[in-house]
């Protein structure tokens, strides 16, 4: 086990605080952009964060650290038994009727294009979604991706490679490709 | 369409992906502190007595093997039950497969010196007459 670097709660506190939002959109992606499961999936990172069982020990940035504990934390998630995962959706839908937020996902789900994009990237074999949402939607470089998801570099090219070609592959057909040119298009022709 | 126009692309689609998701995102509050409650933090004092209890049984049970085990050493002998060989032993229901008669079929029986001279079974000679006779 590592050693780990040692630092209050204020400080773990303070740098889980910042990189809230982005973990949260990270979770989402581990787990199919399930609201409710990644909350419940970010709260037991937090847990683990707390209890000592996951410990920064420094060798890479704190939200490359922070990634790879919400991606393994995702995965044992997954792993977990066919009555716990029931467990969840009934406490996600008892969740979303007492969630406000639950409005925002049908907003998001009523934006036609999203939803398009959302479904050619859940289509993507898992590997490929990390990679990309972490180089596109995390600006992280395809190095730190690897390390988040434990794979050599070599391979992370591979998948980002792969991945990119496939979401343009089957995004070219849909209207989220076709508007956004088209619109491009409209945009520069109306310009002087 | 050249690859790095569709890479553009695919970074605008992640942005407003993204930028839907943080609207939506839960307060980090709210998840710190649902963690925090569900957080049980162990004290030293309980940490302890679970040490204590253990090593506690462990001792007991060390100490209480030799005792088991001489016991098993010191059992006499005759105290064990009799193992009859397969030849001595008979089964319990062996009288089931007798049969009334099988003392005739296996037991000779036994003619009296007259009855052979005579050539008649002691019931049918007349006493009288023999007695006559002789």
């Amino acid at each position: 086990m590592d050693q780990g670097i040692s630092m209050d709660e204020f400080t773990v506190r303070a740098l889980l605080e910042k990189h809230h939002v982005a973990g949260y959109g990270w979770t989402l992606s581990c787990c199919s952009r399930d609201p409710g499961l990644a909350e419940d999936i970010l709260q037991t990172v937090y847990l683990k964060i707390l209890q000592g069982k996951a410990r920064y020990n420094g060798r890479a940035s704190f939200r490359t650290w922070l990634f790879s504990v919400i991606r393994k934390t995702a995965v044992e998630e997954r792993r977990r038994s066919f009555f716990r995962r029931l467990k969840l959706r009934e406490y996600e839908q008892q969740s979303q009727q007492m969630n406000p937020h639950g409005s925002f996902v049908q907003g998001i789900a009523a934006s036609e294009e999203l939803s398009m994009f959302q479904e050619a990237l859940t289509a993507l074999p898992k590997r490929q979604q990390e990679v990309l949402h972490l180089v596109f939607y995390q600006d992280l470089a395809v190095q730190e991706a690897a390390h988040i998801m434990g794979v050599s570099l070599g391979s992370a090219r591979t998948h980002y490679e792969r991945g990119k070609r496939r979401l343009r592959e089957s995004l070219q057909g849909t209207e989220a490709f076709y508007d956004r040119e088209s619109r491009r298009d409209t945009d520069s022709t109306a310009l002087p | 369409m050249t690859e790095n126009h569709d890479e553009t692309q695919i970074r605008q689609l992640f942005r407003e992906l993204k930028r839907q998701e943080e609207r939506i995102t839960p307060s980090f509050s709210k998840n710190w502190g649902e963690a925090r409650s569900r957080h049980k933090p162990v004290r030293p004092f309980q940490r302890y007595l679970n040490v204590a209890t253990g090593v506690a049984v462990a001792l007991v049970l060390i100490m209480t093997l030799p005792l088991f085990r001489s016991e098993f050493v010191r059992r006499p002998r005759h105290d064990l039950p009799k193992v009859y060989s397969i030849t001595e032993w008979e089964p319990l229901t062996d009288f089931l497969l007798e049969f009334p008669g099988d003392q005739l079929l296996t037991a000779v029986p036994q003619l009296d010196y007259l009855t052979l001279e005579t050539g008649r079974f002691p019931s049918e000679q007349n006493p009288q007459s023999s007695g006559s006779a002789l």
